[in-house]
């Protein structure tokens, strides 16, 4: 179980990502957080543009660890899994930069 | 000679018992992989039959073939078959009928409960088409939005018929999840470590995997809306603080995933015959498990694609776009691995091949229109028309019947052994294919000329008539085609001739037994040392039949197979499987009166069901294990094992995990849908005054940490285990009751206000959890009284701790979560 | 009725839209059945899968060019996505109400109608869309993308029409057994300054 854990933790990492992400936007727009001015953007954005930037960190830390331990292939996947996951977590969340927070 | 006694010996251990008796008591996954398959293969007929009445309506514009009230219920009952009662279960009948065979194994893990499956799934079935003939069938669309479906607006019983139909259904659902996972994990040949799986395993886990986290959203659902219904818990209307878009988020939250359910087994499936049909092997193998395990995440991320034009913000539109967008990658990958093992290979043009060409043409059109739909702003011109209709038909049908039809020949002559009779396949290929095109391609621009779905008229202005009749006279042409593939089957069964062994030259596992397979399997189990154990090894199926391999031997009755580790399949133990039994059919029945008593509205009577359940699954359990220790075992080769009953990481045990996370994913449903309703939903907060308090969470808190603790009281001497699990059961029992006072002393009525509906639903949760936490825990004293838990054969309670966990825990969260937003009200 | 005639500009950026996806998926299926076709019909031996093989079949074609076709696709959908919102003002906003089995449109002034919508042309408008009983959606198949009517929640949709006429609106959304015949019609009427309402509306 804990070798498929890693195997997979790359995507499941993406999958948290994602829910935090899809939750703080939500809170934020019904806390009204689009209203308010925050490092000359709406708070609504600064705050997902921030928790977006961590969570990338958060999956390059994952990444880094899981090339630690490339002996089988069952590693190999789990870093092409990593590498997947943070792939994933900033496409995921391009939509922060282009797009009006709460329309 | 020593092969044919071996194979009476195992024959008489394994087979079912014989007549009648034996139809309601077999737990052999060969009989039961061939029910679902067959049952499945009943209700696609019966849903496409629905489909010809839908086409048969559309043909013309005014049609006064069916009115809108029956036409309601033909639409709804199509989609909801066609997913529930034909998609899921024929590939858990692909699953159940193969995995042992090509883990050479010799069964599941649970051989009763894939029994309890089967008959949840015949008798939510039948419940469900009884409706139908009845006229009372659901009539809300297959994925039945309130209000719509709300008793206001569906005053009969047609939504508790889906409702609990489904649900029932979806217990066999759970059931397989949960067996597939343990049995790829615990029930491989030796030393068939994860990267030596057949690809299909991997398909499996994957399926499995995601069956276990995507269908508590929908149960969890479907429980909510027939609350609504039954006793008028105002989850969904907005005028009590509910919203009908938390039914959407939950059954969408099961709905995408589902689709990835559908076709990855399907994809498996794939992966397995096209290296076969191009006689070399698959490219790629670490790349296609990454992408499969890629689509298996990802797919989770989607659901909010389905509700692009409900309103929410285009920001939150735009991550599941991107997410969308990238599902198609891994697909992709797939698709150019499969064309490049083709390229690579001599391609043989059997019938199975016909289908799968069939399945890329129809395939990449759907997963092309499929990354059209994923892009916001068309979605919400071609939502709800026809264009998505006939995008759905092109990925379900190409990602999924395609590739069952070319399985279906491909393992014929391995459940029959008998090969193909007539070219009559390759006619009934053609009218499959060209009847399928023909009613589905053009139907795009039907939707983008504006034809909205489910509309049982249209006038002949709109334009849309000459496209409606051509979609009729393809859909015609294609029921053709599947009676023909029926008759094709039918006669392969009843007059093909014998089939040789491996009539495809395969590779993998289930072609090293003589076939049709003996009830047993393997007369003896191999030992792996790569991906394609017949490559290396033709006589492999000679030598396991002739017992030299582990297991090979009868001892009394007991039914051996070989469990292993999880990652590198180093044999672990023997595992001794339960024989024929009428527990599940009646366990079956029990829960079928519960939902029956739902359905007819005896609501007193439903609590005497889940009494029986509770008593029926309690004499269950009580069947297995043992009180004479065995001890370790000769499983050949030199081998000694311990048996399942003496180690701790059973199947049981993993079982009981998995059903946990399931479980657990239920929890967290309703608890994202109780902070869904507070932040979204229109008002709240809900009229009365409310505040902090501390007097219940306490006491619960000191509850369960002690039902903790005396969980595992025994662990380190067992002397103390039966006192351990008592106090385990009274602590919860205890907090059980706590919570019950305190959702009386806190809470107002639940028909008032969906929060008070939720902190009930919460409330009720955790006092059910506790109770089976509770219940567990009593039965493990009894198992320790009567010598079936022994210092030797601790590992019921270690199981027993999973249960009486998991309860303590969602007690403590309930009541914390009620305590501290009441305060924040 | 027809998507692919439109006749505003938030229809006619998707018709844009879906002419560029369409040409995209043309030449993509051409492409994966022309590789299908070849690979089924050449004459080959059986032979191992090879590094060099892996790395055109699954990096080039199965991974790199999907990526590089769908980040372009989706940067231009979210764009095209942005402007499609009714963000700046609008020249006017209607509140509609959609039933079992009729719609009901009122302006600021508190005029209503039932199952005509009557907008001026080549101003932007917006619609505030609820539903008085069950979930409905409003669709307008030449004037823009639809939105839902949801019980309980108001979702501003913006529409505009490029100039008079008449224009056809259905549900979409299954509301039961009248939901065939749950349509409405659009009346745009032509107004002053077409061209610089207009202008103010990009």
């Amino acid at each position: 179980m804990i070798a498929l854990g890693r195997m997979v933790s790359g995507l499941a990492l993406w999958a948290a990502a994602f829910v935090v992400l899809y939750s703080l936007h939500g809170l934020g727009c019904a806390l009204g957080w689009a209203q308010v001015e925050m490092f000359g953007i709406t708070r609504a954005k600064a705050i997902l543009l921030g928790s977006w930037i961590v969570l990338i960190a958060a999956q390059l830390v994952l990444l880094v660890w899981l090339l630690r331990r490339r002996e089988t292939q069952l590693d190999r996947i789990g870093i092409a899994i990593g590498w997947i996951g943070l792939a994933a977590t900033i496409v995921t969340g391009v939509p922060i930069l282009a797009i009006s927070s709460c329309v | 000679m020593k092969a044919l006694r071996l194979h009476r010996d195992l024959t008489r251990i394994w087979e079912s018992e014989p007549g009648w008796r034996g139809v309601f008591s077999s737990v052999s996954h060969t009989d039961l992989g061939k029910r679902f398959i067959v049952a499945a293969a009943v209700f696609f007929g019966i849903g496409g039959v629905l489909a010809m009445l839908i086409r048969a309506q559309l043909a013309t514009p005014g049609s006064a073939f069916a009115g809108p009230e029956v036409y309601g219920q033909i639409f709804t009952m199509h989609g909801s078959i066609m997913m529930f009662l034909f998609a899921i279960p024929m590939l858990e009948g692909l699953a159940i009928y193969l995995l042992p065979k090509i883990l050479g194994s010799r069964d599941l893990a649970y051989p009763r409960l894939t029994a309890l499956g089967w008959w949840c799934y015949l008798f939510g079935g039948t419940i469900m088409i009884l409706a139908l003939l009845g006229g009372v069938a659901p009539d809300a669309g297959w994925f039945l939005y309130p209000p719509l479906s709300g008793k206001e607006y569906t005053p009969g019983v047609n939504s508790d018929v889906w409702l609990l139909g489904i649900t029932f259904v979806e217990i066999s659902a759970m059931c397989a999840a949960i067996e597939i996972v343990v049995t790829i994990l615990k029930f491989r040949a030796a030393n068939m470590s994860l990267t030596k799986m057949p690809i299909m395993a991997w398909y499996l886990l994957a399926t499995a995997g995601m069956m276990v986290f995507g269908f508590p959203p929908l149960i969890l659902g479907s429980i909510l809306l027939e609350v609504e219904r039954a006793f008028g818990w105002p989850f969904f209307q907005p005028e009590l603080g509910g919203s009908p878009l938390l039914w959407q988020h939950l059954f969408w939250l099961f709905g995408h995933p589902e689709v990835y359910i559908i076709f990855l087994p399907a994809a498996g499936a794939l992966s397995t015959i096209i290296p076969v049909m191009s006689r070399t092997p698959l490219i790629g193998y670490g790349a296609i498990v990454t992408a499969v395990m890629a689509l298996a995440f990802l797919s989770f991320g989607l659901w909010v694609h389905h509700m692009f034009t409900t309103g929410i913000p285009h920001l939150a539109l735009g991550f599941f776009s991107a997410a969308s967008v990238l599902v198609a990658i891994p697909t992709a990958v797939q698709i150019f691995a499969w064309i490049g093992t083709i390229w690579a290979g001599r391609p043989k043009f059997t019938l199975p091949m016909y289908y799968i060409v069939g399945f890329f043409v129809v395939f990449v059109l759907g997963g092309l229109t499929g990354v059209m739909l994923a892009i916001v702003p068309f979605d919400q011109q071609a939502h709800d028309t026809a264009f998505v209709t006939a995008h759905l038909h092109y990925v379900l049908v190409g990602g999924f019947v395609f590739p069952m039809l070319a399985a279906a020949y491909y393992w014929m002559p391995h459940a029959t052994g008998r090969t193909r009779v007539m070219r009559l396949g390759i006619a009934a290929f053609w009218l499959i294919f060209i009847g399928f095109n023909l009613t589905f391609l053009h139907m795009h621009l039907t939707g983008l000329l504006g034809m909205p779905r489910r509309v049982y008229t249209y006038p002949v202005e709109a334009g849309w008539t000459w496209l409606n009749l051509i979609s009729s006279v393809g859909s015609f042409l294609q029921a053709f085609g599947f009676g023909l593939f029926a008759i094709d089957i039918a006669l392969q069964r009843r007059i093909g001739n014998r089939s040789e062994r491996d009539p495809w030259e395969a590779e993998t596992l289930e072609w090293a037994m003589p076939i049709p397979p003996p009830q047993y399997n393997f007369a003896s189990l191999p030992t792996i040392d790569s991906r394609e154990p017949l490559t290396r090894d033709r006589a492999l199926g000679a030598d396991l039949a002739g017992g030299r391999g582990l297991l090979g031997r009868a001892v009394g009755n007991r039914r051996e197979t070989l469990a292993v580790d999880m990652v590198t399949g180093t044999p672990e133990h023997v595992a001794i499987l339960p024989g024929p039994s009428l527990v599940p059919l009646v366990t079956a029945m029990v829960i079928g009166g519960f939902f029956l008593s739902m359905l007819l509205s005896l609501y007193w009577l439903a609590p005497v069901f889940i009494v029986g359940t509770a008593i029926m699954v309690w004499r269950w359990a009580a069947t297995t294990g043992t009180i004479r220790d065995p001890g370790p075992i000769e499983a050949g080769e030199g081998l000694v094992l311990p048996t399942s009953f003496a180690v701790g990481g059973s199947t049981a045990y993993w079982g009981s995990v998995l059903a946990a996370a399931a479980n657990g994913t239920l929890f967290a449903s309703l608890i994202f849908g109780y902070l869904f309703l507070r932040v979204v939903a229109p008002n709240w907060p809900p009229p009365g005054e409310y505040g902090l308090y501390l007097l219940e969470p306490g006491l619960i808190t000191i509850g369960a940490i002690l039902a903790l603790v005396f969980a595992r009281f025994g662990r380190h001497n067992f002397v103390r285990a039966k006192v351990g699990a008592v106090a385990t059961a009274l602590c919860l029992a205890l907090s059980a009751a706590v919570l019950l006072v305190s959702g009386l002393r806190h809470l107002p009525g639940p028909t008032e206000h969906a929060f008070a509906a939720v902190s009930w639903m919460l409330t009720g949760y955790a006092i059910f959890s506790a109770m089976v936490g509770a219940l567990i825990q009593l039965f493990a004293s009894r198992r320790v009284a009567s010598g079936h838990a022994s210092a030797e054969r601790p590992h019921g309670l270690r199981i027993a701790a999973v249960w009486s966990d998991y309860g303590a825990v969602v007690a403590i969260v309930v009541v914390w979560l009620l305590a501290l937003s009441s305060a924040a009200l | 009725m027809s998507t692919i005639d439109p006749a505003g500009p938030s229809a006619a950026r998707v018709a844009d839209l879906w002419w560029w996806m369409l040409g995209g998926s043309a030449l993509l299926a051409v492409l994966v059945f022309v590789l299908l076709f070849i690979a089924l019909f050449r004459k080959g031996v059986a032979d191992h899968e090879t590094p060099e093989r892996k790395r055109v079949w699954i990096g080039w074609l199965g991974l790199a060019m999907p990526v590089g076709v769908l980040m372009v696709l989706l940067a231009f959908a979210l764009w095209v996505g942005e402007r499609n919102l009714p963000t700046g003002s609008a020249a006017r906003t209607i509140d509609v109400t959609a039933y079992n089995y009729g719609w009901e449109f009122c302006d600021e002034n508190g005029n209503c109608a039932e199952d005509v919508l009557r907008i001026p042309a080549g101003r932007a408008v917006d619609l505030d869309i609820t539903s008085r009983d069950v979930i409905h959606s409003l669709w307008i198949p030449r004037l823009a993308g639809k939105m839902d009517a949801i019980p309980g929640q108001v979702n501003r949709l913006r529409i505009e029409a490029s100039a008079p006429g008449t224009y056809e609106a259905v549900c979409a959304e299954y509301c039961g057994v009248g939901h065939a015949d749950h349509r409405f019609v659009v009346e745009v009427y032509a107004s002053d300054g077409v061209a610089e309402a207009a202008g103010a509306a990009r």
